[in-house]
């Protein structure tokens, strides 16, 4: 808890700092930062040299609207949610989906999927086809798993409510298992025994 | 989806392996934060300035409509234009392309006079 009131407060007084006029102190919130926000990225766009791209982009937009925290909400909450929206929008408006459905097709036909294809191959097939998922549920699923499954820090980063993240998530699971079981992924198929 | 399949997925979601920033990454970014900071902040658009002009060339668009409906209906607005001018597609042409050449150097006149650092002191 300790930790979390001085993470809060040293942001803060970084952000003082910064909005005083001492730019190089923005290098402090960049190297406390970047690897989850370089992390967020790829789980978004799943291709990392396009992650560093919007990371970098995203600690810039950061910088820009520094003045616009209100400090009601976590640094971190309002940053993740700045590099978000950023994510969001350039994967709509610049770059096409990285991963195609027939990429995973190619994927799991190459191997043996009843039981050769290891495990890291079959998990990264799973996080690549959550990729693919319809925008808003995709934000959901990436926000979510990225916020160690909390709702309502999921929620604050999305401008969401509680109740609608939780309806995103239950109808991005579906989406996914309808995906994996197209490409008969082991998930899929345990769900279709378990149904059984 | 079971528990079971929601635990799995769980556990495949959250097990990432964590990447780290290529070498050099926060240098890059601080070196466009500095340039970020060393440009000067943009003019803000003049919309007290903007906002006014459109009023004004939207009221008079309206007015305008406004008087060559009542016009051609023939309401007291007629007296001033002869209905015939509407029934003739020159005359009706000359009209429109008059309202629009006032309308643009109307425009064009206010957007230089309120533009005009002269003016400053206007709002």
């Amino acid at each position: 808890m300790d930790s979390i009131r001085n993470s809060r407060s040293t942001d803060e007084s970084i952000v003082d700092r910064v909005l005083a006029g001492d730019v190089d102190a923005f290098e402090e919130i960049v190297l406390r930062w970047q690897t989850p926000l370089l992390n967020l990225a790829y789980r978004f766009s799943r291709d990392r040299l396009l992650a560093e791209e919007m990371a970098q982009e995203a600690f810039l937009k950061v910088f820009r609207n520094l003045g616009r925290w209100r400090r009601d909400a976590k640094f971190s909450t309002w940053m993740f949610s700045v590099a978000t929206n950023h994510y969001r929008t350039i994967l709509r408006r610049h770059v096409p989906p990285k991963v195609e459905l027939s990429e995973l097709d190619a994927a799991t036909t190459a191997g043996d999927l009843a039981g050769e294809m290891d495990q890291e191959a079959n998990d990264s097939i799973v996080r690549r086809a959550v990729a693919l998922l319809p925008p808003k549920y995709r934000d959901a699923i990436v926000t979510y798993y990225f916020q160690q499954q909390d709702v309502a820090e999921t929620a604050g980063i999305l401008g969401l409510r509680p109740g609608t993240v939780k309806a995103r998530l239950h109808r991005a699971r579906k989406l996914l298992e309808t995906k994996l079981r197209a490409l008969k992924h082991p998930l899929a198929a345990a769900t279709q025994e378990s149904a059984r | 989806m079971t528990h079971a399949k929601i635990d799995e997925l769980d556990r495949i979601l959250t097990s990432e392996e964590e990447l780290q920033p290529m070498t050099g990454f926060s240098v890059r970014v601080m070196r466009a934060v500095r340039e970020e900071a060393a440009t000067p902040a943009p003019i803000p658009f003049p919309w007290e300035r903007f906002l006014p002009g459109v009023l004004l060339n939207a009221g008079l668009l309206l007015g305008a409509a406004v008087w060559l409906l009542l016009a051609s209906w023939g309401s007291a607005s007629s007296q001033t234009i002869p209905t015939e001018w509407f029934s003739n597609p020159q005359a009706r042409g000359l009209l429109w392309a008059t309202l629009t050449v006032a309308g643009t150097g109307l425009l064009a006149w206010t957007a230089t006079r309120w533009a005009s650092p002269r003016r400053e002191s206007w709002f």
